[in-house]
């Protein structure tokens, strides 16, 4: 921290320093503020113009119609299916993922041993991987082992790929944690194992916090790889089902920009022909038929205006707690 | 033991500039790794390679039987992509949108972070506003920018119009003509990008040794040689710290472009990730998109390689 000589000068200068950055730091978080609000504002207002920057009236309509409660909204999409599978794949991927994720950065963090850059810097690198380059293999792989359309298979997804950033961030906690820590232990008659269990995982509990948050973050905001894995209406999450069903463009010249938009403009996956596939008992192409059907016939997949906003503002509700608690927690571990 | 008492807490993270001393202790740190390691062998590893036989093939999903490999075929795809304009094209956007909006976000992030570490009145407020946007999904940041552009109804063009830059019938259609639609993409990634960068950056700042500035003052430098030959080079960790992180998220930009144009109208905005869902997952020619995955995943790594190298050379890592 600079310190500064207090003067008129510099005290005028702190004032416009102060005011500078406030202002800008505004209108950087003014996207973020209207995103927010999206969700409990009624829809006359979003799309008023000019716009209405304050909003006049909160509502929570939105949620209603989400979940059912508005009887005059007829057609509902399985909003419980996408948040169970948004809860249950995040879930039980932060919690394994950090765990696994831990025990590798403790290992980087503490211990000398052989290849040990090259197997950070392996680990790192599954991470750059794009999601979309994996997706294909991966799909193909998991059809031929029952896992598409599985939560469980979207989490061991997820596992994975959120190893490496777990691992990256817990070594450097472990790293603030003085080595004398554990040589003392060692001299108490610890094993490595219980140095660990009993003096340097407690310490390192406020990272392990935010290491599960980003995880689940991570997890939970997850597009490329579920968009391929999950191909039906009831293996989608919160995000694919909720937030990307309208991937056309012509949901733009739609009312909200795309979140009014019906579903029944063609989703890309939909386009496919399928008389090409008659006749093949591959079960990989059978899985995409059904996928393709469903979206074409299926009832539940035209759904309401309600609905596509609803199933927004539903992702911004966790999002803002998670937001809490990642501010909390990262203000708590900065000077 | 290099207990320093600078060592930054901003990120938690990696960002610690003190050579740790390692303890010695035979097989037990491999045995904390291999489960981490064998999950991403399973899922990241393996896969890769079999998408690396698929590319060799002319493998489509419909026809079941076309994945075999024949020497003779083996680099048919690969040929096909150079051949195909429209992968050109898509590199090259891929190409400028990366260029862009690393750099963009970079400077940005450095400004907004020297801008706050000056802040004297509710930083910790301006540290939380600033963390929003790092908890949106991108899918989420990308339709809502989409809506803010949007021609008829969006925010911006009825900002445009309301202060009178233009007219009610000439609205500007932000994600349709030529280099607005990669505009407004880049608009829209860097501003998700800015605040992991920036709080990065800030953490650093915070982290400097202030003697090193008492004694500058003394000398008289003036505010931007402070920045310039002090700051800007002890926060060469950090930058890198923050392009690595960047580099292994960038490709998450997919979400962004999917959603607000769809590598649309005409593939004016088409970028990699987006063919290879066309060529993939449209037309199931999963060959093809193997092929062009793997170039990705090339690109990807390099680009990731590259700033972690610089990292190690900062002296951050070991």
């Amino acid at each position: 921290m600079i310190t500064r000589s207090v003067g008129p000068n510099r005290r005028r200068n702190d004032i416009i320093w102060n005011a500078v950055a406030w202002v800008i730091l505004i209108m950087l978080a003014l996207p973020a503020f209207w995103i927010i609000m999206t969700a409990f504002r009624p829809n006359v207002e979003i799309n008023t113009f000019p716009p209405v920057w304050i909003p006049r009236r909160l509502t929570l309509e939105a949620y209603a119609n989400m979940f059912g409660l508005n009887p005059e909204v007829q057609q509902r999409v399985a909003v419980e299916a996408y948040l169970r599978n948004s809860l249950l794949a995040s879930g039980i991927s932060t919690v394994i993922a950090v765990s696994l994720g831990t025990l590798a950065g403790y290992a980087f963090a503490r211990f000398r041993f052989r290849f040990h850059t090259t197997l950070f810097l392996g680990i790192m690198l599954s991470r750059a991987v794009p999601g979309v380059a994996l997706s294909l293999p991966l799909f193909l792989l998991f059809n031929r082992v029952g896992l598409v359309n599985n939560v469980l298979g979207l989490a061991f997804v997820y596992v994975a790929v959120n190893i490496p950033f777990t691992a990256w961030l817990m070594d450097g906690f472990f790293r603030q944690i003085p080595t004398e820590l554990t040589e003392s232990a060692y001299i108490d008659g610890c094993g490595h194992w219980s140095a660990f269990w009993r003096i340097e995982l407690p310490l390192s509990l406020p990272g392990l916090a935010t290491a599960a948050i980003f995880a689940f973050l991570a997890a939970w905001n997850e597009f490329q790889i579920v968009s391929v894995l999950a191909r039906n209406n009831a293996a989608k999450t919160a995000v694919h089902g909720g937030l990307a069903r309208n991937g056309g463009d012509e949901c733009d010249h739609d009312g909200a920009g795309g979140y009014l938009c019906d579903s029944g403009s063609a989703q890309p996956s939909q386009r496919i022909d399928l008389r090409r596939g008659e006749g093949l008992s591959h079960s990989a192409q059978s899985q995409w038929k059904t996928s393709s059907m469903l979206c074409h016939h299926s009832p539940s997949a035209r759904s309401s205006t309600g609905f596509c906003i609803g199933m927004q503002r539903s992702h911004h509700f966790c999002v803002v707690s998670s937001a809490a608690i990642a501010a909390i927690s990262a203000s708590k571990s900065s000077p | 033991m290099a207990a320093n008492s600078n060592s930054p807490r901003g990120k938690g993270a990696a960002t610690r500039l003190v050579e740790v001393s390692r303890i010695e202790a035979g097989f037990f740190p491999f045995a904390l790794i291999l489960p981490a390691v064998i999950l991403i062998l399973l899922v990241v590893g393996f896969p890769l390679l079999y998408s690396l036989y698929v590319s060799f093939t002319p493998y489509e999903l419909l026809k079941p039987n076309s994945l075999n490999f024949t020497t003779a075929r083996a680099l048919r795809n690969y040929q096909k992509l150079l051949n195909d304009e429209v992968f050109w094209r898509s590199l090259l956007n891929t190409i400028v949108f990366l260029a862009v909006t690393v750099n963009l976000s970079y400077l940005l992030s450095l400004a907004l972070s020297q801008l706050l570490s000056r802040v004297t009145v509710g930083q910790s407020v301006l540290r939380t506003l600033l963390m929003v946007p790092m908890m949106f999904a991108p899918i989420l940041v990308g339709m809502q920018f989409r809506w803010f552009f949007n021609a008829n109804l969006g925010l911006v063009n009825n900002f445009l119009i309301s202060v009178g830059l233009i007219q009610e019938q000439g609205q500007i259609a932000w994600l349709v003509d030529v280099p607005l639609g990669m505009i407004t993409i880049i608009i829209a990634s860097i501003w998700m990008n800015i605040p992991v960068m920036t709080i990065i950056l800030l953490a650093g700042t915070l982290s400097l040794p202030s003697e090193t500035f008492e004694a500058a003052e003394v000398d008289g430098a003036s505010g931007w040689q402070k920045f310039r030959f002090i700051t800007f080079p002890l926060l060469a960790p950090f930058s890198y710290i923050a392009l690595t992180i960047m580099s292994l998220d960038i490709a998450r930009a997919f979400d962004i472009v999917r959603i607000m144009t769809d590598g649309g109208p005409a593939r004016r905005t088409e970028m990699l990730w987006t063919y290879i869902t066309r060529l993939a997952i449209e037309d199931t020619k999963f060959g093809l998109g193997s092929a062009m995955s793997w170039i990705t995943v090339f690109l990807s790594v390099a680009f990731t390689l590259y700033f972690f190298r610089q990292l190690v050379k900062a002296r951050i890592v070991r």
